[in-house]
C-alpha cells in the first residue's frame, strides 16, 4: 500500500461519518434530561436537595450586582444548594450562552434570558424548561411562593404557546434621568414633550464644561432597544399586522431622524460605541445632564459610592412623541435550562430569586421586580416610583416580536448609527426596513 | 538521548563519504520499505481529518437550514442558500468589500513600509541585534493584548492620541467610533504588527544577495536609487513576493484585533467575511447559512492558496 | 557592504540621518509597550487625568486586581496545557513528515501542509463546533489541543523542513553503513543533530497556540478557559477597568516576548512557511 491510498482512506471514512453526523444533529435531546423533578410528590421541603451544586449564568445587570455573596450564601442556608455565579457582560454573555446552548452542554443549570430578545429563538431550540410543572406541584414549590403575584399580563408576558419559560427577576421601563441641579439652574422644567426635551437639551449642553444636554444609547443593536419608545412616540412600529417591517413610514424615517440628530447634536463623543455600560459612568461623573435608558440603572445613578451625583438625579417617564404619549418595557428573567442535569435544584434557586423575599429585598434597592404587591424601599426616591409605575401602565414592548432578533437588532441598528452620523436617514431607514424583511422571511 | 547520541554523530561524520546515497531501498524492514508512509502518513492523516472531514460536513449544511436545534434536525434547501449569498444579501457583498480592502491596503502599505525598513537596517549598525528583537516584538505579542492596548489608546477621553491632540489645541478624535476611521485605524494596527515581517524577510534576502551587481552599477556611476531601484529590488523581489503573499493570506483572516477592537462596529463598518460569518453562526443561530458562507469564504482563500503555490513553483 | 568613507563630516550628518529615521520607525513599536506597561503601574486616577502622565507613583494594585479577581492561575495552566500537548503532538506528527518532505521530495504533502497553514481558522471552527457539540466535547482539554494542533503543526512542519534540507547527506547514509534503518537514523543522528531547530520550532508554535483566540473563544468553557479569553472577558461592565485590562496584557504577553528571544532566527522562517532562512 503506497501513501496515495493511504490518504484516499480517510476520504471513505469521512463520506460515511457525514451522513452518521447528520442523523446524529437530531437526536441529542431525549436522552438529556435525567428524572423528570415535576413528577415529585411529597411535602414541599427547602432542604430537597440539599448538598447539590447548580451553576448560574448571570448578564451584568442591576439585578446582578444585588445577588451578592451574602445573598448565595442565604440561599446555601435555606436549601443547602451551592450555587456557582458566572457573571458577563450582557453582549459576552449571551454569546456565551447561546454558544454553550448550541453546544448541547449542561454547562448552566439557570440562565439569565430577556423573553424579548430570545424568546422565540431559544424555544424553538428546546433550550427552555417550561416552569409552568414546577410552579404548579405543591412538593416543589413552597406554599409562600404567592404565584398570583405575577399578573397575567407579566406570565403571558414570559410564555410562549403556553410554556411558562422564564419568570421574571427585574423589569423595567424606559426612563428619563435627569439632574436636579442643572435643570433649576437654568430654570428648566422637566420635559414632557420631544420638543421639549430637545430645547432642554440645547440649552444643558455646555461643552466647555464637558457636559451634554442628552444622552441615550448609540451602540447599534444595543441602541434599538431605546429608539423603541420613539418609533411609538412617532406613530410608527416596528412591524404591521403582518409581521412586515412598518418603522419605514415617513414617520418611523422622522423617529430615528429625532433620535439620531439629539445623540448627535446634544450627545457625548463617540455616541455609536456607547450602550449604558459607557454611558452610567458618564453620568455618574456629572458629564451628563439628561440621560434616557432603563429604569434598572436607577439603584447605580443614586449609590453615593460611585456617583458623584447620586444626591441630584430626578426621574420622569420618556417625553410623549408628537403623535402618541408611549412608553416601553423590557425584562430579564431567570430560565432552567432543557438541558440542565439539575432541574430540581435550579428549580430552587429560580424559586428562590423569583420570591416574595426576595423581590422585597430587590425591590428596597430601586429595582423593579415584575412583582406586584411589593413595595419599594423607603429610600427609594418617590418619582422614581411615580415615573416607573406610570410607564409601566402605558408600556409596549422594547423590541420587535420576531424570531431572529440579534439579526434584526444589528439591521436596525445601522440605521441608528447612520441617523448619528447625519448620513441617508430614509435611505438607511428603507434598507434596515428591507433587510428585516428578509430576516423575518429567511426565518 | 543527548549523551548517547552525540557520539554516535561524531561516529557519523567519521565514516561520512563510504556509503552510496540510497536509503531505505537496500535496507530491510518495513518501515525503510514505506518510509514515507509510515513518517507521513500521521501527518496526513491528522491534516486531512482535521482539513476535510469538517469542510465536507460544512458542505453539507450549507445546503440546510438549521438553528442547531435540538429538537429540529438540519432542513434541506438545496441551493438556496448559495442563491441568497449571491442575489440576495448585501451585507455579505459589503463585508466582502471590506475584507478585500483592509486585505490589499494593509498589504501594500507593509510592503512599501517593510521594505523601506529593511533597506534602511541593511547595513553594519550597532544595536542591530536590539532592534531586531523590538521588531519581532509586535508579530509575537498576543493579539488580543495588543487590541486591547490600541483601543485603550484609542479611547476618546482617556486615550493617548486625543490626550496629544488636546495638548497641541486641537480637538480630538472619536476614532474608533467614527464610521469612516474605524476600519483604517484596525489597519493601522494591523500594520503596526505586521510590517516588521516584510521588513526583517526582506532584510534576510538582501543579506543573501551576491556583491558583484551592485559593485558593477556603482562602476557605472549608478546613484543610490538608481542601484536599488534598477539592481538591488529586482534581485530581491521573489523574497518579497513571498512575503507579500503570506501576508495577504493572513490578513484576509484577520480576526482577533476585528473582534477586540470594535466588534464589527460601529454599525457595521468594519464587519468583513470573518466576523459577518462568526455573528451569522454563533449570534444568529444560522448554522445552514454561515455554512454556505463559509464554503464561499473557503474558496475565496483557495484562490489566494493557487497563487501562493504558483508563486512558490515559479521561486523554486 | 557598500563602503562609506567619503569624509567623517558627511559620516556624522548621514548616521544622524539614519538614526532619526531608524527612530521614526521604532518609535511607535516601542511606545505601544510602553504605554501598556506604565498603564499597568497606574493608578485609576493617574489613567482617568485629561493629561497623559509621564511622571505618576507606580501601584501595583492593578496586578494585585487581576490576581485576586478571577481564577487568573488556572486560566494560565489551561493555556499552558493546550500548549504543550499541542506542540507536543505536532512534533510527534509534523518531524517525520518533515524529513520525509524535505528528504524525499514530496512536495504534495508540503503542500498540504500549507493548506491547513492557509485555510482560515473559522473554516474549522464552525465545523468542529458542531461536531464536538454533538460527541459532548465541547469545553474539553482534547477538543481544544485538537484545534490548536490545527495551529501548531503547520509552523512545526514548515520550519523544520529548512533544517531537515541543510542536512549533509553522508550524515544519514553514515548511518545507513552502520546498518541502521531509516527509523533508527531519523531517531538517533537526525533529531539530536537539529535540536535547536526542534525547540525552535516548538517554542514557535507554543507562542501561537498561547496567542490563539478564535478556537479558544467558542470551545473552552469554564474548566478550560485560556488567558487571551479570559482577559477578554475582563472587560466588565460599568466603568471599564483600563489598568487591570493593561497588567493583564503585560502578564500575558510577558512569557511570549521572553520566549521569542530565545528563537529569534527563526520567527521569521516559520511565519513565512519556510520561504525564507532569516
Amino acid at each position: 500500500m503506497n501513501l496515495r491510498k493511504a490518504a484516499r482512506l480517510p476520504f471513505a471514512a469521512l463520506v460515511a461519518g457525514v451522513v452518521a453526523l447528520g442523523s446524529l444533529a437530531g437526536c441529542g435531546s431525549s436522552s438529556a434530561s435525567g428524572d423528570d423533578p415535576t413528577s415529585v410528590t411529597g411535602a414541599f421541603d427547602w432542604k430537597r436537595y440539599d448538598g447539590e451544586q447548580i451553576t448560574f449564568l448571570a448578564a451584568q445587570t442591576a439585578w446582578q450586582k444585588l445577588l451578592t455573596p451574602e445573598k448565595i450564601d442565604e440561599f446555601k442556608q435555606l436549601t443547602g444548594i451551592t450555587v456557582n455565579v458566572e457573571s458577563l457582560p450582557e453582549a459576552q454573555m449571551r454569546q456565551r450562552l447561546q454558544v454553550s446552548l448550541t453546544a448541547n452542554s449542561a454547562d448552566y443549570d439557570v440562565y439569565m434570558t430577556s423573553v424579548l430578545q430570545d424568546g422565540a429563538r431559544f424555544e424553538d431550540s428546546g433550550w427552555y424548561e417550561n416552569l409552568k410543572p414546577y410552579v404548579e406541584n405543591p412538593a416543589l414549590t413552597s406554599a409562600d411562593y404567592t404565584f398570583d403575584g405575577f399578573t397575567e399580563a407579566i406570565v403571558d408576558g414570559h410564555s410562549i404557546d403556553g410554556h411558562l419559560v422564564t419568570l421574571p427577576l427585574q423589569l423595567e421601563t424606559q426612563m428619563l434621568y435627569y439632574r436636579k441641579d442643572l435643570l433649576a439652574a437654568r430654570n428648566i422644567a422637566v420635559p414632557t414633550t420631544m420638543s421639549e426635551l430637545s430645547a432642554a437639551a440645547a440649552a444643558l449642553t455646555d461643552r466647555s464644561k464637558g457636559i451634554s444636554g442628552f444622552a441615550v444609547r448609540g451602540k447599534g443593536a444595543a441602541a434599538v432597544s431605546q429608539v423603541a419608545n420613539f418609533v411609538y412616540g412617532y406613530g410608527s412600529d416596528y412591524t404591521d399586522d403582518q409581521g412586515k417591517a412598518a418603522f419605514n413610514t415617513p414617520d418611523g424615517v422622522e423617529a430615528f431622524k429625532a433620535y439620531g440628530d439629539l445623540v448627535r447634536t446634544y450627545g457625548p463623543s463617540g455616541a455609536v460605541d456607547q450602550s449604558w455600560e459607557e454611558l452610567l459612568p458618564l453620568f455618574q461623573q456629572g458629564k451628563l445632564a439628561m440621560w434616557a435608558d432603563n429604569s434598572g440603572q436607577a439603584a447605580e445613578t443614586l449609590n453615593a459610592k460611585t456617583s458623584t451625583v447620586a444626591d441630584q438625579v430626578g426621574f420622569a417617564p420618556m417625553p410623549a412623541g408628537p403623535k402618541a404619549a408611549s412608553q416601553s418595557y423590557i425584562s430579564w428573567g431567570a430560565a432552567i435550562s432543557a438541558l440542565s442535569k439539575k432541574k430540581g435544584p435550579a428549580w430552587y434557586f429560580v424559586q428562590w430569586a423569583t420570591s416574595p423575599q426576595t423581590a422585597t429585598y430587590v425591590q428596597q434597592e430601586g429595582l423593579a421586580t415584575g412583582r406586584t404587591g411589593v413595595p419599594f424601599g423607603d429610600k427609594v426616591p418617590a418619582d422614581f416610583v411615580e415615573a416607573f409605575q406610570s410607564s409601566l401602565s402605558a408600556a409596549r414592548p422594547q423590541l420587535p416580536r420576531i424570531k431572529s432578533v440579534p439579526e434584526a437588532r444589528d439591521v436596525i441598528g445601522q440605521a441608528i448609527v447612520v441617523s448619528i452620523q447625519g448620513g441617508d436617514v430614509a435611505g438607511a431607514v428603507g434598507k434596515a426596513a428591507q433587510d428585516f424583511d428578509r430576516i423575518v422571511e429567511a426565518g | 538521548m543527548a549523551t548517547g547520541t552525540s557520539t554516535e554523530v561524531r561516529a557519523a561524520t567519521g565514516a561520512r563519504a563510504s556509503a552510496p546515497s540510497n536509503p531505505g531501498g537496500r535496507l530491510g524492514g518495513f518501515v525503510d520499505r514505506h518510509t514515507r508512509l509510515v513518517f507521513a502518513g500521521p501527518a496526513v492523516a491528522l491534516i486531512l481529518l482535521i482539513l476535510a472531514f469538517p469542510i465536507a460536513y460544512t458542505l453539507y449544511l450549507s445546503l440546510t437550514q438549521w438553528t442547531g436545534s435540538l429538537t429540529r434536525d438540519p432542513q434541506w434547501v438545496g441551493l438556496d442558500n448559495y442563491v441568497r449569498i449571491f442575489t440576495d444579501d448585501p451585507r455579505f457583498w459589503d463585508a466582502f468589500g471590506r475584507t478585500m480592502a483592509f486585505t490589499v491596503g494593509t498589504v501594500v502599505v507593509q510592503t512599501v513600509l517593510g521594505v523601506a525598513l529593511a533597506v534602511l537596517l541593511h547595513r553594519e549598525l550597532r544595536l542591530r541585534g536590539l532592534l531586531r528583537s523590538v521588531m519581532l516584538m509586535p508579530m509575537i505579542a498576543t493579539p488580543v493584548a495588543i487590541a486591547l492596548i490600541w483601543r485603550l489608546m484609542f479611547q476618546p477621553d482617556l486615550g493617548i492620541f486625543n490626550q496629544i491632540l488636546n495638548a497641541f489645541g486641537l480637538p480630538g478624535s472619536t476614532w474608533l467610533a467614527n464610521e469612516k476611521l474605524a476600519l483604517p485605524l484596525l489597519a493601522v494596527v494591523d500594520t503596526w504588527e505586521w510590517t516588521p515581517l516584510i521588513a526583517l524577510i526582506t532584510l534576510a534576502g538582501l543579506t543573501a544577495l551576491p556583491a558583484e551587481p551592485l559593485e558593477a552599477a556603482q562602476i557605472d556611476r549608478a546613484n543610490a536609487w538608481q542601484r536599488f531601484w534598477y539592481v538591488t529590488l529586482p534581485m530581491v523581489r521573489p523574497v518579497i513576493v513571498v512575503a507579500l503573499v503570506f501576508r495577504l493570506i493572513d490578513a484576509i483572516k484577520t480576526f482577533d484585533i476585528i473582534f477586540v477592537m470594535t466588534q464589527g462596529g460601529p454599525g457595521f463598518a468594519t464587519e468583513t467575511l470573518n466576523l459577518y460569518i462568526y455573528n451569522t453562526a454563533f449570534q444568529y443561530q444560522k448554522l445552514g447559512y454561515a455554512s454556505a458562507l463559509l464554503i464561499v469564504f473557503f474558496a475565496l482563500v483557495f484562490v489566494l492558496t493557487g497563487l501562493t503555490l504558483s508563486f512558490r513553483r515559479a521561486r523554486d | 557592504m557598500p563602503k562609506r568613507r567619503t569624509g567623517a563630516r558627511r559620516s556624522v550628518l548621514g548616521s544622524i540621518g539614519l538614526w532619526t529615521l531608524i527612530g521614526v520607525f521604532f518609535l511607535p513599536f516601542l511606545f505601544v509597550f510602553y504605554y501598556m506597561v506604565t498603564t499597568s503601574f497606574k493608578s485609576q486616577i493617574d489613567i482617568f487625568s485629561p493629561e497623559f502622565k509621564w511622571v505618576f507613583v507606580p501601584t501595583l494594585e492593578n496586578y494585585a486586581a487581576v490576581f485576586q479577581t478571577g481564577s487568573f492561575g488556572e486560566f494560565t495552566l489551561n493555556s499552558m496545557i493546550i500548549g504543550v500537548a499541542s506542540v507536543l503532538v505536532a512534533l510527534v506528527v509534523g518531524l517525520p513528515a518533515a524529513f520525509v518532505i524535505a528528504r524525499y521530495k514530496t512536495r504534495w504533502i508540503g503542500s498540504l501542509v500549507l493548506s491547513s497553514r492557509i485555510t482560515p481558522g473559522i473554516t474549522f471552527l464552525i465545523p468542529w463546533f458542531l461536531i464536538f457539540s454533538r460527541i459532548g466535547w465541547i469545553d474539553t482539554y482534547q477538543a481544544l489541543i485538537l484545534m490548536h494542533v490545527i495551529v501548531t503543526l503547520p509552523f512545526v512542519t514548515w520550519l523544520m523542513i529548512s533544517f531537515f534540507e541543510d542536512l549533509p547527506q553522508e550524515l544519514i547514509d553514515s548511518g545507513s553503513v552502520d546498518g541502521a534503518g531509516i527509523a533508527r537514523i531519523f531517531w538517533s543522528i537526525v533529531l539530536p543533530t537539529t535540536k535547536g531547530g526542534i525547540a525552535a520550532a516548538a517554542i514557535l508554535a507554543f507562542i501561537f497556540s498561547w496567542n490563539n483566540f478564535l478556537f479558544s473563544v467558542v470551545i473552552a468553557g469554564n474548566s478550560t478557559r485560556t488567558l487571551p479569553v479570559a482577559v477578554f472577558q475582563f472587560m466588565s461592565y460599568g466603568s471599564i477597568n483600563w489598568g487591570a485590562i493593561a497588567a493583564a496584557a503585560v502578564v500575558m504577553t510577558l512569557p511570549v516576548v521572553v520566549l521569542s528571544l530565545f528563537i529569534q532566527r527563526h520567527i521569521v522562517q516559520g511565519l513565512a512557511g519556510g520561504a525564507v532562512k532569516g
